[in-house]
């Protein structure tokens, strides 16, 4: 039975637990270990409010997000810190990606210059060890809030996309389904760290 | 009943900094501790020069890779003070990252020098 605690304020303990079973049966919200609510599937698809004991509103919320599902957690609207709905989350995620793909182009890269004809194919060699250093890079001021660097990532990530697809085709081949899906929801998950940077630079304490 | 000084509300708690109390006004937030708006104000609420330096150095280690190294122990050290609430949350993330990066071209710098050693002398 997956279960996640979150705080209902930022850094604050961890009052709020979410459980539930399957493939989102059974789920309950729990504050301070009493009882705040339970949703069915159908209710937690369309989002269903529920009070809490100061007045405030919960809304549990099942929503489509480009290709993926995202469970909303929301106080008064705003999502619980550390939910998949928090822009701050939302940031860390897309510097996170960044990271994740230039650790995975020094490790192609180093593994393509120990003489692994497979990985000196798809990463190169030092080439490899530099893409990865410049994204890691772009990771470091992702993570500092920079829609600059962030912009230039996506815009990288893209490019590098579409270059391997017009490669694969000219050479009358058939792109990587896996591949190109991966990409998309890397880049989904960017867009929306670049979404919820603009609303964190307007608040600066969050 | 205790009062919050600021307030003259019901006291919360104490902030586990300065030991003042704290009511719902006034009290915030760090590593799931209570604190007084005051030393959280003190603390800032940006990573601190420490975080970013590990960051920075794990980040430069994808290249240069020893500089990743010094960047195990950093990031250590400042979540132990992020732990303690002696430095910003706000560098937790920082710190966490440039941990698991250092730690990550340990491995990988490792393993390339042992199979270039193994090439060599083998």
């Amino acid at each position: 039975m997956p279960t996640q605690q979150f705080p209902v304020e930022r850094n604050g303990p961890k009052r709020i637990e979410v459980s539930w079973s399957g493939l989102w049966k059974d789920f309950t919200v729990k504050l301070d270990g009493q009882p705040l609510g339970s949703w069915t599937k159908d209710e937690l698809s369309q989002g269903k409010e529920v009070p809490m004991p100061d007045g405030a509103t919960f809304k549990a919320h099942l929503r489509r997000v480009g290709m993926n599902q995202e469970l909303a957690l929301l106080r008064n609207g705003r999502a619980l810190p550390g939910s998949a709905a928090d822009p701050v989350t939302l940031v860390k995620t897309a510097g996170g990606i960044i990271y994740f793909l230039g650790g995975l182009n020094t490790l192609g890269g180093v593994v393509g210059l120990s003489g692994v004809e497979f990985a000196a194919r798809l990463f190169g060699t030092w080439d490899g060890v530099v893409v990865g250093a410049i994204l890691g890079v772009l990771g470091f001021f992702t993570m500092q809030r920079s829609r600059i660097a962030l912009g230039i990532a996506m815009a990288l990530y893209a490019l590098n996309g579409v270059m391997v697809i017009a490669e694969t085709a000219a050479a009358n081949g058939t792109p990587a389904i896996g591949g190109i899906f991966m990409r998309v929801i890397f880049l989904t998950a960017m867009w929306r760290g670049f979404k919820a940077m603009g609303e964190l630079n307007t608040q600066p304490s969050a | 009943m205790e009062l919050c000084a600021a307030h003259r509300k019901p006291s919360l708690g104490s902030c586990t900094r300065c030991g003042v109390f704290v009511c719902d006004h006034c009290r915030k937030w760090m590593s799931e501790k209570p604190f007084c708006a005051e030393c959280l104000r003190r603390l800032g609420d940006k990573p601190s020069r420490e975080a970013l330096w590990a960051l920075g150095l794990a980040t430069l280690g994808m290249l240069l890779w020893f500089p990743g190294l010094i960047a195990i122990p950093l990031a250590g050290r400042e979540l132990e003070r992020i732990r303690s609430g002696h430095a910003p949350e706000a560098g937790r993330d920082f710190a966490s990252l440039a941990r698991g990066l250092g730690w990550f071209e340990a491995a990988v710098g490792g393993a390339a020098i042992g199979v270039w050693l193994y090439r060599a002398f083998m």
